[in-house]
């Protein structure tokens, strides 16, 4: 596994907050990268390609979360991610 | 649990080319709805997943249907069954029709938690058992109590 470790706070525009869709989303985008992608929000870090654990996460419109990505394409993964969560995932 | 013939064992024979097939069965029309709700959360990764919907009460018709179910899934020894309950009558006609040569490892607790693990999951050159244990590690991870509170 690579050391390369690119981390960022995203804040969640959308109406709904990371509910099922954007949350399936998020974890087909981060199943392209071959780094490892976590999301965090407050203590609780889950797994960011699986659906189950970011919805565990149940995070809610105006919140912030935790985007950590550890391997050789973690700088494109993260931009790639953050995008997407920047752009409310494609949802008004 | 694994059920059917032993000449025919659902957790042997991995071949890297072959999707294990999936077979749905719920209570009414719980299969096909349940089918239909994780594919508008993640539109992909049901290939060869086919549900059976119990319907209420006629075993003989539910018997017909998933015999030729099983036959759409290949009669592969790898064949997964979801069920909604175990020990239900679905549940116990799925096992009789297993019983004529066919074999599967069997699952309960059918949840669309359970359904977007199968998506995400790799099917291919594995075996069912695996399958089924990482839909139910999911599904059971999926279960919790929380207390939610009405902002002041």
């Amino acid at each position: 596994m690579g050391s390369n470790t690119v981390t960022g706070d995203q804040t969640i525009v959308n109406e709904l907050g990371l509910h099922a869709r954007p949350a399936s989303k998020l974890v087909a985008l981060a199943n392209k990268f071959s780094c490892e992608v976590f999301i965090a929000k407050g203590e609780t870090e889950v797994n960011g390609k699986s659906i189950l654990g970011v919805l565990m996460l149940a995070c809610p419109k105006g919140g912030t979360i935790r985007l950590r990505c550890v391997g050789e394409d973690a700088q494109e993964a993260h931009d790639a991610i953050a995008e997407l969560i920047r752009g409310g995932f494609g949802e008004a | 649990m694994t059920t059917g013939s032993p000449a025919r064992t659902a957790g042997e024979d991995t071949n890297a080319s072959f999707l294990v097939p999936v077979i749905l069965l719920g209570h009414g029309s719980t299969a096909s709805a349940l089918l239909a709700a994780a594919q508008g959360i993640c539109p992909t990764g049901f290939e060869n997943v086919h549900a059976v919907d119990a319907g209420t009460g006629d075993c003989e018709a539910l018997g017909e249907r998933l015999g030729a179910v099983v036959g759409l899934a290949g009669g592969h020894p790898q064949l997964l069954i979801m069920v909604d309950i175990v020990g239900s009558s679905p549940w116990r006609r799925c096992v009789k029709s297993l019983m004529d040569g066919h074999s599967a490892v069997v699952l309960g607790g059918l949840s669309i938690p359970m359904l977007l693990k199968l998506a995400t999951v790799e099917r291919y050159g594995t075996d069912a058992k695996s399958v089924a244990d990482a839909c139910a590690g999911s599904a059971k991870r999926a279960i919790v109590v929380s207390e939610v509170f009405a902002e002041d």
